[in-house]
């Protein structure tokens, strides 16, 4: 069954949102790291 | 609900409409005095510590913005200059605007206490309470001094740029948030002599919209000078030095002839108010230089 | 959540077998390596976890065995089949490490998270929330095949001298306290787990938020949706500072690096923030979404909408956001100041406000409601129990004066064992039992799970229970001996270990003997309570489902 196009509508904008969104999740946990490592070559604890 | 009759309303918003929810022209502003804020402590944090307080800043501001547009979605469709944000335009549902402002704001809050601490974390809350609560739900349709205490909202970027660096307050961070406190309702009436029909339409009881023009240029004049006064005070005080000093002085100098020149001129329509798109459109340029010579006053001394 | 009511003839999907054929034109490998169905990938990582857990569990086996008695009995008989090193005492005692090593880490990031995010979230949170698949299919395959190398290298880490390190890795035993390559590579498992767990994590959360359905909004979510983005948040703040942590472990043991070595200027306790700083809301990674599961089945069996949907939701992100400032409850006796141990003794407690509201909440579900106690059931109202007993003692070691005569005693080991062993997985069983029709098509065996619940239950307090008593009587955890006035609580233990493997021998057999003979299951066999959305559709659910948007009221 073809979906209908609505649904494929949806579909595309929910796409672009996904891949807006992991990459700016993808981000964060690069910045995490980052944090971390400055905050243990500071030497201090949180 | 059937998704053959209205398929507008049922599709997700674009990711541009949350970026756009988020009122970037805005965010890059708050960046930069963050930024400032931050750069003229005397204690410097290591690169990726910064970032994130800066981010945070960002993020917050981002979350104020979605937060504010949620709560005033009925005024700006009556605004021919916010008609077409994500929320009046049907772009996105309230709920939507809700969850991601409560959601932003939260995140920006927690990551800077786990990441920068915990007074700069509290202050970043209550920046964002204070926009949205004070600002946005109490005093903008209550009162035409709005714009002077929701220009306190405004203020708390460098001031918590600075605590995210020291950790701690001290006097200069407080007169960098008094400067761009009173600097506030001139630069903000200024746009609303411009625009003020644009205000009425929308119920909101600005200051030219309740009062007369000219009740509201004295006032502007009453703030510039005191404005005038805070921005000196880090040179006279001895927090900052001579190129500091000398950049405020010139600059608020000029700020308050042009704001002068506001009053005297008494323009009717805004075709007329020469004057006071003057003094906007220096009041923009007047408060990233006094920031800008501030940070680079204290990084060079 | 029973107020999303449904539109059956949204569901026609279903009825159209044209994607049947799907999974009859590919080939074995095609379908199950290099799979990007969310439905075969929730299995693959299943049947990794079953995997692991034998594993790991057979690892618990042996030292139940060695500690039956007092003395050092088979240690020294295992360490000869590993190569390398003299046969003496330490090299028993180091093989004793290795077990504790490996069981911890084998339980922690290869059976219980696997399971409950990769297996369960994979299946069901798309189905519950009406997308068609997760939002990233390809990274969810990279996520599973991840596990394989990091499983792999830390099966490995033995035959090459072993790490006895214990799951934590503390400085200085895992920096010179243990050269060879065996701890580097267990740090590389952690690595590669991290990384498959961090990317899980990114898809759910972005499946979540972006991938619902029309009308299926943040608050109507199922509750098990709910506990998977919260546990996604969790890990995608705490496994970076754990791979920042260990990197500069990786560093310090092999490039000259001094960060936990005070010889040059660094702090072994500094590790040790760091590590619970992801060791914490870890603790929360695995159990939530067990809550999520319980708040299922609970509801299901009740044929009640769950009491207090909004608190429940919210009782978990405030368990969430609070795991994060308690880390260094489980450091009290490392010199901390004593306003800080005051802080996060006070702070520790406060986690029990949240926990306790969805106890009551659980409670209230099934107050009034219409209960069947079939096998799902039992398990959850088990787990409710059990996780209360290790939420008390859990009370108990918050305070920091109390825990500097618990710290490392087997009264610790009693309490994250009722809340893992009895919680956790408890709450696994439970979702297991709730959703093997769904996933299979078939109908466990009824009679074998409610023997397997009872024999297990039995099993397993036998088992943990007595070692609040010898944690009282000051026994040490890690350590393979011990005094003669500690050998009858621990010989029951013992015994409580192969009354639990009998439970387990009868879960395997209603495994397969439903695989391979079980009734036929229905689209719902649970009737009217069950109103999530996978209970719409078939059982098995079609290979492809909701291409077309399922209708939410």
């Amino acid at each position: 069954m073809t979906p209908d196009p609505h649904s494929d509508l949806v579909r595309k904008r929910q796409r672009s949102r996904a891949t807006a969104l992991a990459l700016l999740l993808g981000a964060f946990v690069v910045l995490v790291f980052a944090i971390s490592i400055a905050k243990i070559q500071a030497g201090m604890p949180h | 609900m059937t998704t053959a009759t209205m398929p507008s309303t049922t599709l997700p918003a674009d990711w541009r409409d949350f970026f756009a929810l988020t009122k970037p022209r805005v965010m890059r502003s708050v960046v930069l005095t963050g930024l400032c804020g931050m750069l003229a402590a005397p204690v410097h944090l290591p690169f990726a510590l910064g970032f994130t307080a800066i981010l945070c800043i960002a993020l917050a501001a981002g979350a104020a913005g979605a937060l504010n547009q949620w709560y005033e979605s009925d005024i700006d469709a009556l605004m021919k200059r916010t008609a077409k944000r994500p929320l009046p335009a049907g772009k996105m549902d309230r709920e939507t605007a809700l969850h991601f402002g409560v959601g932003l704001g939260v995140f920006s809050v927690l990551l800077m206490g786990l990441a920068i601490g915990l007074l700069a974390a509290v202050l970043l809350a209550v920046s964002i309470l204070f926009y949205v609560l004070i600002y946005t739900v109490g005093l903008k349709r209550l009162t035409p001094q709005n714009i002077v205490i929701g220009g306190a909202a405004g203020a708390f970027p460098p001031l918590i740029g600075w605590v995210a660096a020291t950790g701690s307050l001290s006097t200069l961070p407080l007169l960098m948030f008094a400067i761009i406190f009173l600097w506030t309702p001139p630069h903000s009436w200024a746009l609303a002599l411009l625009i003020r029909d644009d205000y009425a339409k929308g119920g909101v009881p600005m200051l030219p919209v309740v009062a007369s023009a000219a009740t509201t240029r004295w006032q502007m004049l009453f703030y510039a000078v005191l404005m005038a006064a805070a921005a000196v005070s880090p040179w006279a005080l001895g927090l900052a030095g001579i190129p500091y000093g000398a950049v405020a002085t010139i600059g608020s100098a000029v700020f308050l002839a042009l704001t002068l020149w506001v009053v005297v001129a008494r323009a009717g329509t805004p075709a007329e108010m020469k004057a006071e798109r003057f003094l906007f459109v220096y009041s923009i340029g007047y408060i990233l230089m006094i920031f800008i010579s501030l940070a680079v006053d204290r990084l060079i001394a | 959540m029973t107020d999303t009511a449904l539109t059956p003839s949204a569901f026609e999907a279903h009825h159209d077998d044209a994607h049947a054929h799907d999974t009859h034109e590919m080939s074995f490998f095609a379908r199950w390596f290099m799979s990007t169905n969310h439905k075969d990938i929730g299995t693959l990582y299943l049947i990794f976890a079953i995997v692991a857990g034998i594993i790991g569990g057979g690892i618990s086996g042996l030292m139940r065995a060695e500690l039956a008695q007092p003395g050092i009995q088979y240690l020294g008989y295992w360490a000869s089949f590993l190569p390398g090193g003299e046969q003496g005492l330490d090299h028993s005692l180091h093989l004793w490490n290795v077990l504790i090593t490996a069981h911890g880490i084998i339980m922690v990031f290869f059976m219980v998270m696997p399971a409950m995010i990769g297996g369960f979230g994979n299946w069901f949170v798309p189905i519950m929330i009406g997308a068609p698949d997760m939002a990233f299919p390809r990274m969810n395959n990279i996520s599973f095949w991840l596990l394989i190398p990091a499983f792999t290298l830390l099966l490995a880490s033995p035959f090459f001298g072993g790490a006895g390190n214990g799951w934590t890795l503390y400085a200085p035993l895992s920096t010179y306290g243990e050269p060879g390559p065996s701890t580097d590579m267990a740090i590389l498992a952690l690595h590669l787990a991290g990384a498959s767990s961090i990317l899980g994590a990114i898809n759910f959360i972005t499946t979540i938020f972006n991938m619902r359905a029309p009308g299926m909004t943040l608050h109507k979510m199922p509750l098990f949706v709910w506990s998977v983005l919260v546990t996604a948040f969790l890990l995608l703040l705490s496994l970076p500072v754990l791979a920042a942590a260990i990197t500069m472990l990786l560093t310090d043991r092999n490039f000259g690096t001094t960060f936990f070595d005070p010889a040059g200027g660094g702090d072994p306790i500094l590790y040790q923030h760091l590590f619970w700083f992801f060791g914490h809301p870890e603790v929360y990674i695995m159990i939530l979404p067990g809550f999520g599961i319980v708040s299922q089945v609970i509801s299901t069996f009740s044929k009640k909408p769950v009491f207090g949907y909004l608190g429940m939701a919210y009782a978990m992100v405030a368990i969430g956001v609070v795991g994060f400032v308690v880390w260094a409850h489980h450091m009290f006796t490392t010199g901390l100041s004593v306003n800080t141990k005051m802080y996060f003794t006070a702070a520790t407690m406060v986690i029990a406000v949240p926990t306790g509201i969805k106890i009551f909440s659980w409670i209230a579900t099934m107050w009034g409601g219409s209960l069947t106690f079939k096998t799902p059931m039992l398990w959850a109202i088990g787990f409710i129990f059990m996780f209360t007993v290790g939420g008390v003692t859990g009370v108990v070691l918050a305070n920091g004066g109390i825990d500097d005569y618990m710290q490392d005693s087997y009264y610790v080991v009693a309490h994250f064992h009722y809340v893992l062993s009895l919680g956790a997985v408890f709450s696994l069983f439970s979702g297991f039992y709730y959703w093997f029709p769904k996933m299979t098509g078939k109908m466990y065996n009824e009679f074998l799970g409610q023997l397997h619940y009872w024999v297990f239950f039995a099993g397993v307090n036998l088992l943990f229970f007595p070692m609040h008593f010898l944690g009282l009587q000051n026994m040490q955890r890690r350590v393979p001996d011990y005094t003669d006035g500690l050998a009858h609580w621990n010989w029951v233990a013992s015994i409580g270990y192969a009354v639990m493997a009998v439970g387990m021998g009868v879960f395997f057999v209603n495994l397969i003997w439903s695989l391979l003979a079980g009734k036929k299951a229905g689209d719902n066999p649970w009737g009217e309570g069950a109103t999530t959305l996978e209970w719409t559709l078939s059982s098995p659910p079609p290979y492809h489902q909701f291409e077309t948007l399922p209708k939410i009221d």
